[in-house]
């Protein structure tokens, strides 16, 4: 087999010699040396033995089975052993390339490795030059910071130095100057002696003839008496001046206590009139203000004295009462200030506006119960006070009817705000339970009318005239196109109302239906069920009642009309029903 | 607004007599005393020497020349023109020389000073004032004549003495809390005398009549301190102008700092009037009506022509910086005037030379500012009215009233650069003195007034 593979493979050789270099090639692959080839003819034992060797060590069954030197070569057996050697050739080849690969990334690795490691040897030794240079700097500034330091305290002992030196020198100065000074003035006493020993002849006064004073007078001896005239004058003149001084004082002081009065007079004016009104309104804040226009009626008796008066107490009184005024100017302007904010927010927000009179109306309301509460809580007040009295009546006792009181005051508060939120939910639940009423009314109205045109229809039904119905429900219709206005007003409302009429009335008896009476007065628990406020207990149990009520009122409409187009009719009837009534409107 | 003919004078000396009456003016050695109202000379007195000083006495009969080099002091009479009367300070020498109140008696400052000579015209007498204080105002008699106030230097301490004008007694004689006292000045109401500390400290103290020491005002500390001293006309106010260019109001209940006025070199108040004086040279043929109109006004054609302008609110104010290296800097308030009616406060800083500041003294507040083209080398006020007369050095006279503010040439043929002005007593006219001339401006009065 191998020869023939051979003389196959070398046969094209031998054909194609021309192009040998070519081939020479994949021969030299594919051929087998004859020479080095690793069985030939006389080894073939040998080799299979070998390779029945190798197999069996590579854990491949073996190629033959033959021990005697017998080549039969079982060919399946080779094929599967070639098989297998090529897959786990091709398995170790692959293992190979993977290897390869591995070891080409490990390398790969390694380099960037190498090269990141080599580059943050490089930073390293970057920072430890930066660091060595900072260190440098530093020392160097801690040097400069030492010598500027010992340069500022030189500098400091220097100023220090030239500041004594400048004080010294000052007090040199000084002292010359006053030396000099001196020598100066001994100077000019020699000068003034020398000038008045030497009788300066040139010193003289040449007057033609003697000239009178001023004034007429003669000139007068010095004397002690002259001189205690001068006294006299001098202290004449000073206290001319300050009677002036005082005089102008007084006329000034005058004037301001008149602006002062006056400032005084027209505060009250002003004032006055908008207490009366603010009295009325917040009554426990003004006992002080009270007290205040008390003090101003006596005032007013001692006005006109205290304006001559320039004593102490008098102006004491001035003032203080011009203070207490332009206290309480200065409250009033604040509160028109609150105010006149409080109205721009209400301005802002027009649509919580409530009209006048119906917060006059709550406020009478607010303010009757809060008279109320205050007489209760006065009573209340009392009634503690005679009791804690007994007990107490040294100081300690006084001081804990005091927190009592506190506390109870804070307890009243809390109640009184209790009081206050219910109040207001009554209020609230009275507006809805008036609406619920009237919605009642009307539904149960609507009802009736109901019921009434059914029974109308059913009497019409039973009576033997059947035909004449006919006739009449035209004639509705006419009447509808009458009371068209009527229409209109009722249009929006009547489906809403409809469906009502199907729920509602189911709650009611028919007996309670029928009377006026009870049309007005519902029971508040029906009118809680209906309102929803209280959850619907009985709701499973009604809710059949109400189903089978509403059958039955289908049932009726359903026996009564057959298509919509008549029950359209009748609807406009219930509304002509109502235009003849007009009931519904005085609910 | 009428101008006189023109006059010579000699050394600035030309002086209204105190009741308004005549005119004094010295030329060389010959003193003129002339009529105001028709200018005509009524008198002619020579003295011995170039006269250095004039004064006229209180009753406006004697005037008195003073030859500070000679010594000499020549009193001439009115009423009697032959009278005549010499004093001689001989060897002591003579640096100032003035009238008592009396107008009898002459208060001479020797050389020196030495002492301060009282003559008298009456008696013939003499008396010494010894160790008068070397300042700047260290004499001062009470608006009534009746007191006088002197500055004395003693054993290196400053002592005030105060005097009766009318027999030379001594009243009160104290030692003052200054270091180097600089002046003294009497309240117009003869009751307060207030007193200055030299520049090196800023130190004003107010003395009662009788000695007591009423209060001491000090604004600041390590600098240059009192520059001006001016009491208002009522004794209400007293300003005070430093160096720090401030002037501080005192009032005269508790002697504190009213307010204080600061000359900023920035306007910026738009209610504060500012009034610029802006130069135009006259352009010759410009205009032919203009150039007639100049000629007939009897102006000089190469005069600059000048008016105010208002100017806008931020107004920046020339200032020039003061020399640090020189002693007495010219920095600060130095010269101050209120109004006769006490209404305003004219002052000036040394350092804004050019601008005046006129304050209104019922609001405190800066009032008008007028900046002139020049330095202001003088101003003064009406004896009867609030009108300000300036004048700056050149041919023209301002005056700023409430009302507003006008430059006026004035009409002399070459130059008349005006270097000072002097109000008559009336208030009608004043007196405006170039270098060696004078003229007499008078002012147009309003009708309905006298």
């Amino acid at each position: 087999m191998y020869s023939s593979y051979t003389s196959r493979a070398t046969s094209p050789s031998m054909l194609y010699t021309p192009p040998l270099l070519h081939c020479s090639q994949p021969l030299s692959k594919n051929s087998y040396n004859i020479l080095n080839a690793f069985c030939t003819e006389e080894n073939v034992v040998q080799c299979i033995s070998y390779i029945n060797q190798e197999m069996s060590s590579l854990g491949i069954p073996i190629i033959s089975n033959g021990s005697n030197g017998k080549t039969d070569l079982n060919l399946v057996s080779v094929l599967n052993t070639i098989y297998e050697l090529l897959q786990l050739w091709r398995k170790s080849m692959r293992t190979m390339e993977d290897m390869e690969n591995q070891q080409l990334k490990s390398n790969s690795d390694l380099d960037h490795l190498h090269s990141s490691h080599s580059k943050v040897k490089e930073q390293l030794e970057l920072c430890k030059r930066e660091n060595k240079a900072l260190q440098e700097r530093d020392r160097q500034l801690q040097l400069k910071t030492k010598s500027l330091h010992n340069c500022l305290k030189n500098e400091k002992e220097e100023v220090q130095k030239l500041q004594n030196i400048i004080a010294s020198r000052a007090t040199q100065y000084n002292h010359d100057m006053k030396r000099k000074e001196r020598e100066y003035g001994k100077l000019k006493e020699r000068l003034h002696q020398l000038l008045m020993d030497k009788k300066d002849k040139k010193l003289a006064i040449e007057v033609l003839n003697y000239v009178g004073r001023s004034d007429g007078k003669r000139s007068v001896w010095k004397t002690e008496k002259a001189e205690a005239r001068n006294e006299g004058e001098m202290y004449k003149v000073l206290l001319s001046d300050y009677e002036h001084r005082q005089k102008d004082l007084m006329v000034e002081n005058a004037e301001l206590k008149k602006v002062l009065q006056q400032m005084k007079k027209e505060m009250v004016s002003i004032l006055s009139p908008q207490k009366h009104g603010m009295k009325e309104r917040i009554e426990d804040s003004l006992e002080q203000a009270v007290s205040d226009d008390e003090e101003d009626a006596s005032e007013h008796g001692r006005e006109n004295i205290s304006l001559e008066l320039s004593c102490e107490d008098a102006r004491e009184q001035l003032t203080n009462s011009i203070r207490q005024q332009w206290r309480r100017l200065k409250n009033h302007m604040e509160k028109l200030d609150n105010q006149a904010s409080l109205v721009q927010m209400g301005a802002q927000n027009e649509k919580d506006l409530i009209s006048r009179d119906i917060h006059e109306e709550e406020i009478e309301k607010l303010k009757l119960e809060i008279q109320q509460c205050k007489d209760l809580i006065t009573n209340q007040q009392q009634l503690w006070q005679q009791q804690l009295s007994c007990p107490f009546d040294d100081e300690a006792g006084a001081l804990l009817r005091d927190c009592y009181l506190v506390e109870e005051k804070e307890k009243l508060k809390e109640e009184w705000r209790l009081f206050d939120d219910q109040r207001k939910n009554f209020e609230r639940e009275r507006r809805n339970f008036t609406e619920a009423a009237i919605r009642l009314g009307h539904e149960r109205k609507e009802f009736e009318e109901d019921r009434a045109t059914w029974l109308k229809h059913q009497f019409l039904n039973i009576t033997p005239f059947v035909d004449r119905k006919k006739p009449h429900t035209a004639k509705s219709h006419s009447a509808l196109s009458t009371g068209l206005d009527l229409e209109k007003q009722n249009l929006h409302t009547a489906p809403a109302q409809q469906n009502k009429v199907t729920r509602h009335t189911s709650l009611s008896t028919p007996k309670s239906s029928s009377s006026s009476s009870s049309l007005k007065m519902p029971c508040t628990a029906d009118l809680y069920r209906t309102l929803c406020l209280i959850p619907d207990k009985s709701s499973p149990s009604t809710q059949p009642k109400r189903s089978s009520l509403q059958d039955t009122n289908i049932k009726l409409y359903s026996s009564q009309l057959s298509t919509p187009k008549p029950r359209l009719s009748i609807t406009s009837d219930d509304s002509y029903i109502c235009s003849i009534t007009g009931d519904e409107n005085r609910l | 607004m009428n101008f006189s003919e023109v006059f010579k004078h000699s050394n600035q000396l030309c002086r209204f007599s105190p009741d308004g009456k005549y005119l004094a003016t010295c030329v060389q050695y010959r003193l003129v005393v002339r009529d105001v109202n028709t200018l005509q000379i009524l008198h002619l007195y020579t003295c011995l020497d170039q006269i250095q000083q004039v004064e006229w006495s209180s009753d406006s009969l004697f005037i008195l020349c003073a030859m500070f080099k000679r010594g000499l002091i020549q009193v001439w009479s009115l009423e009697q023109p032959d009278w005549h009367c010499k004093i001689d300070e001989g060897s002591a020498g003579l640096v100032a020389s003035r009238w008592s109140p009396d107008g009898r008696h002459i208060l001479n400052t020797t050389e020196f000073h030495l002492r301060v000579t009282v003559w008298s015209l009456c008696t013939k007498s003499v008396s010494y004032i010894k160790y008068p204080k070397a300042c700047q105002q260290g004499i001062d008699f009470t608006k009534d004549g009746r007191y006088l106030a002197l500055a004395e230097r003693r054993d290196c301490k400053d002592y005030i003495s105060i005097f009766v004008c009318n027999d030379w007694q001594l009243l009160r004689h104290f030692e003052s809390e200054t270091q180097d006292l600089a002046g003294i000045e009497w309240s117009p109401n003869g009751c307060v005398l207030a007193v200055w500390d030299t520049c090196l400290e800023y130190k004003v103290l107010l003395y009662s009549l009788d000695g007591r020491l009423l209060s001491t005002f000090s604004a600041y500390e390590w600098s240059l301190g009192v520059k001006s001293v001016m009491w208002s006309p009522s004794s209400q106010f007293l300003a005070i102008g430093s160096y720090d260019e401030k002037v501080r109001i005192l009032n005269h209940v508790t002697w504190k700092k009213i307010i204080e006025f600061e000359h900023p070199a920035t306007i910026n108040n738009p209610k504060i009037v500012v009034y610029k004086e802006v130069e135009k040279r006259a352009v010759l043929g410009n205009d032919d009506l203009s150039f007639h109109h100049n000629l007939t006004m009897g102006s000089s054609l190469f005069s600059t022509q000048s008016k105010y302008e208002v100017s806008p609110a931020p107004v920046q104010v020339p200032v020039i910086k003061p020399d640090p290296e020189r002693a007495n800097p010219k920095i600060g308030i130095a010269t101050m005037a209120f109004s006769s009616d006490n209404r305003y406060l004219a002052t000036k800083n040394d350092n804004m030379p050019n601008d005046l500041w006129i304050w209104d003294m019922q609001k405190l507040k800066l009032f008008v500012v007028l900046e002139q083209a020049a330095p202001v080398r003088c101003f003064q006020w009406d004896p009867r009215r609030p009108r300000l007369a300036i004048c700056t050095g050149n041919s023209k006279v301002y005056l700023w009233s409430p009302a507003g503010c006008v430059s006026v040439q004035v009409p002399v043929e070459g130059s008349f650069q005006v270097l000072s002005l002097n109000w008559h007593s009336s208030g009608e006219s004043m007196v405006l003195l170039s270098k060696e001339q004078l003229c007499l401006c008078y002012m147009e009065t309003p009708e309905g007034e006298s």
